[in-house]
């Protein structure tokens, strides 16, 4: 019923009022969400470009006014110096369904304004004057204004604002956004300020808090392994993203005079695309292992153009190069969807999350404003954790799966250990079993070695044997032949002893018969001294182990010369030399064992021989071969010399002829074993044997056995 | 006829003597011993002017056979001695050295009395 009587005397009101100025009604159905009603829209705006006290007047006269929204504020509007200074002015009403209702005047742009009812200031919003202010509209109550309905009321604003590359707010935005220019709001707009102050410390709060905690564990990681290039890259988006979240929400916590602000912003801006888009960075450098220039241009592109779209309310460059970034970062989705699962999902929805939550912040800024009042920081948050979030959950998963593979990979090292163990323990088996073949293989082989060395032993020894049987021959010819004649002597001399008898001649009897004792006694002697040969030659041939006997070293030695000399003889009739020997008669019996020792003597004697004999084939006429054997007493011990006069031994193998089977006799001559074995015995004797050779002149061998 | 035995077997002496014992006995020979060429040397030194027949051994200690042969043959004592070699080895090598050296024969070892008194009854 009131409602019907205002609408009744709206007309009527109109006519009123000056005929220039249009009245504008108010009713409850022209709230928008949170009970605001944006005037600068409205019809019924008249403005003039200036200023003059006087326009505040009621019955100021504005027929020469322009009829303008303050929505259409523009840069054309500017002196020389740059401020944009009007007036506009706004007659309105309150219909009935406003009576009941508190109203406020607030405003959410920046230009400095004083606000006058009825040529009254109510409120100055920055500073209009020449040190200009602007306002700052952030999180600020409304200015509570008394109306009363059905009355006609006056309002002029006062504005003043410069073009600066920070004015985007007001100069260059779009008509759609200067519609808060200037607003009348119910309660409910004081209430939602209350909650968008506290949803600001909530988010804020929470986003910086966050950042920070994830901004200090990236970087942890980074210092805890530097060469993880990956840590590097999220630690830097961490750092930004933290950044970001402190000059999106910095504002809501401290009031910055207007250029810092202004300079906060667009760090914000800046620091939000790249926020957005970090991700591709990071999903580019896992998939490709680089971050191709491209990716550098595109996001460069599209920094560069959110910030003019921004500044300067020129959006389609962003949108191209938005649009490439997206078509980019399909691609790069499509190209490698094989290679994107587990824990690169996250780092695709690092990407995917920020964008959707951007996508949404500026849908809602532009096509819905109540929901946009109502959501906006849970969705910064979003645009703010969604990447370092997703990040930390990339690393976990990546934790994840290197710890699955580092588990695989021991227990195929485990499984391998055992493997090899098993290889090891049947290799040892085999190798235990091949090595005790082997073992045995060399036994048997040492085994046949030493026999073949007894064997070879007993052949020197049978060669050396040979060489003797003539000379021994030549020695037992020499008793033979007193045994033989002493024997048949004898005989005669029985023969003649039965004459005497049967003659009765008893003196002569006698006579013969102590000759032929005589002779008995001769041949025993010589029997003997044949028997004594025969068995030095059976000692020669036994093997070795014989124990030490005092020796006559002369008698020995001279023993030996005789047995090589006739032996030599024996085997070459025509072989003739000349032996000197120069016996020490000093010399002392020795313990040695003497059949040893003679093999030495004959070894080096038959060995002398030998080389004046090969001598005498080549040598002249005037050449007498000749080989000497002494012996000298000497302190501790007796030296035994052996020399010749042949042709020396030859340097190069004069340090082999020790060597067992070094020879230099023609094959079959020689065993090449004399040498060695003399060596042996002299060693065995505890004495030395040595050599001295000039070539073409002679060789000694000197021998020196100690006394025991 | 003197005949000088040279022989380092000293044994020599007792087996020359009884098998000459009758020719010693009827004095067709007398014996004289050397047990080396050094010592027949002195022996036939104080022999002088009378006809002497050397029997001696090559292989001996000191001075050997053939050395005392050349000494001989080469020596003052007149008439020359015969000399007769004996060894045990009957090679080229020594026969041919005792022609050579003037060695009026050549005996090998065991020595063969009987033919040995043939030779001495032909000289």
């Amino acid at each position: 019923m009131r409602i019907f009587l205002y609408i009744l005397l709206l007309p009527l009101l109109t006519q009123v009022g000056h005929a220039q100025e249009k009245t504008l009604v108010l009713s409850d159905s022209m709230f928008s969400s949170h009970q605001q009603i944006f005037l600068a829209p409205q019809e019924g705006w008249v403005f003039k470009k200036g200023s003059k006290p006087n326009w505040r007047d009621p019955a100021l006269d504005t027929s020469d006014w322009k009829k303008m929204n303050p929505t259409n504020i523009n840069a054309t509007l500017q002196d020389e110096t740059g401020r944009v200074e009007g007036w506009f002015r706004l007659r309105f009403a309150l219909d009935g369904s406003m009576s009941e209702i508190p109203l406020a005047i607030s405003r959410n742009l920046w230009a400095a304004t004083d606000v006058f009812l009825d040529g009254t200031l109510i409120e100055s919003f920055g500073s209009t004057g020449d040190s200009y202010t602007a306002y700052n509209p952030v999180h600020k109550y409304p200015t509570p204004i008394s109306l009363k309905a059905g009355q006609e009321y006056l309002l002029a604003i006062h504005f003043v604002d410069y073009e600066t590359t920070f004015t985007q707010r007001e100069l260059r935005l779009q008509p759609k956004n200067l519609q808060n220019f200037i607003n009348i709001v119910g309660p409910k707009y004081t209430e939602w300020v209350q909650k968008d102050i506290e949803r600001s410390y909530l988010y804020g709060g929470l986003c910086i808090g966050i950042a920070a905690l994830l901004f200090l564990l990236f970087w942890l990681l980074v210092v805890l392994r530097p060469s993880q290039r990956i840590f590097w890259l999220i630690a830097g988006m961490s750092t930004i993203v933290l950044l970001y979240a402190i000059s999106f929400f910095y504002y809501y916590f401290d009031e910055l005079p207007y250029p810092v602000e202004k300079a906060r912003f667009l760090l914000m801006i800046t620091l939000q695309s790249f926020t957005v888009i970090n991700g591709l960075f990071i999903l580019e450098w896992i998939l490709k292992n680089k971050i191709s220039k491209l990716t550098i241009l595109l996001v460069v592109v599209v920094i560069t153009t959110s910030t003019i779209a921004h500044l300067f309310s020129i959006s389609w460059p962003f949108g191209i190069s938005f649009t490439g970034l997206l078509v980019y970062l399909v691609y790069l989705l499509v190209t490698f969807r094989n290679k994107i699962k587990g824990a690169l999902l996250a780092v695709v929805a690092a990407i995917v999350v920020p964008t959707i939550a951007m996508t949404v912040y500026i849908s809602l800024h532009k096509y819905s404003l109540p929901l946009y009042n109502e959501y906006d920081k849970p969705i910064i948050a979003f645009t703010i954790l969604g990447a370092p979030i997703m990040f930390m959950v990339f690393i976990s998963m990546r934790l994840e799966e290197v710890l699955q593979n580092v588990e695989e990979e021991a227990q195929k090292v485990v499984k391998v250990t055992e493997e090899k163990k098993e290889l090891l323990a049947n290799q040892n088996i085999l190798l235990e079993k091949k090595v005790n073949e082997k073992t045995a293989e060399l036994k048997q082989s040492l085994i046949d070695l030493k026999a073949t060395q007894q064997q070879l032993i007993q052949s020197e020894k049978m060669a050396s044997l040979g060489e003797l049987t003539a000379g021994i021959a030549h020695e037992i010819q020499n008793p033979l032949n007193f045994v033989n004649n002493f024997s048949e002597v004898s005989h005669e001399l029985i023969d003649e002893l039965e004459e005497e008898l049967v003659e009765g001649n008893l003196k002569e009897v006698n006579e013969i018969l102590v000759d032929i004792k005589q002779n008995l006694g001769k041949i025993h002697h010589h029997g003997q001294r044949a028997d004594a040969i025969v068995k030095g030659m059976l000692q020669h041939s036994r093997s070795s182990s014989v124990s030490k006997e005092d020796t006559d070293i002369n008698k020995l030695a001279d023993e030996y010369l005789r047995l090589a000399y006739h032996g030599l003889r024996a085997k070459d009739k025509n072989f003739n030399a000349t032996l000197n020997t120069h016996f020490d008669e000093a010399i002392v019996l020795l313990q040695v064992i003497p059949q040893d020792l003679g093999r030495v003597l004959l070894n080096l004697i038959t060995n002398a021989l030998y080389a004046v004999n090969e001598k005498k084939k080549t040598a002249g006429p005037a050449y007498s071969p000749t080989v000497s054997i002494a012996t000298k007493k000497e302190r501790g011990g007796v030296q035994i010399l052996v020399k010749d006069n042949g042709d020396g031994i030859p340097k190069a193998i004069l340090d082999k002829i020790f060597q067992p089977f070094f020879t230099t006799k023609p094959t079959g001559k020689g065993t090449g074993l004399g040498l060695s074995m003399s060596y042996d015995i002299i060693k065995a004797h505890g004495g030395e044997i040595t050599v001295t050779t000039v070539e073409g002149e002679g060789t000694t061998f000197t021998i020196q056995i100690p006394k025991s | 006829m003197k005949i000088l035995v040279v022989d380092d077997e000293k044994d020599v002496k007792d087996l020359f003597l009884q098998r000459f014992r009758k020719e010693i006995r009827s004095q067709e020979v007398t014996f004289m011993f050397a047990y080396s060429g050094e010592e027949a040397l002195n022996t036939l030194d104080s022999l002088t002017h009378e006809a002497v027949l050397i029997l001696s051994d090559i292989n001996m200690p000191g001075m050997s056979g053939l050395e005392l042969l050349e000494k001989i043959k080469s020596g003052p004592h007149k008439p020359t001695p015969t000399v007769m070699m004996i060894t045990a080895y009957g090679d080229d090598e020594n026969f041919n050295t005792a022609k050579r050296l003037g060695a009026d024969d050549f005996l090998t070892k065991p020595v063969d009395f009987k033919l040995l008194k043939k030779k001495l009854l032909k000289t």
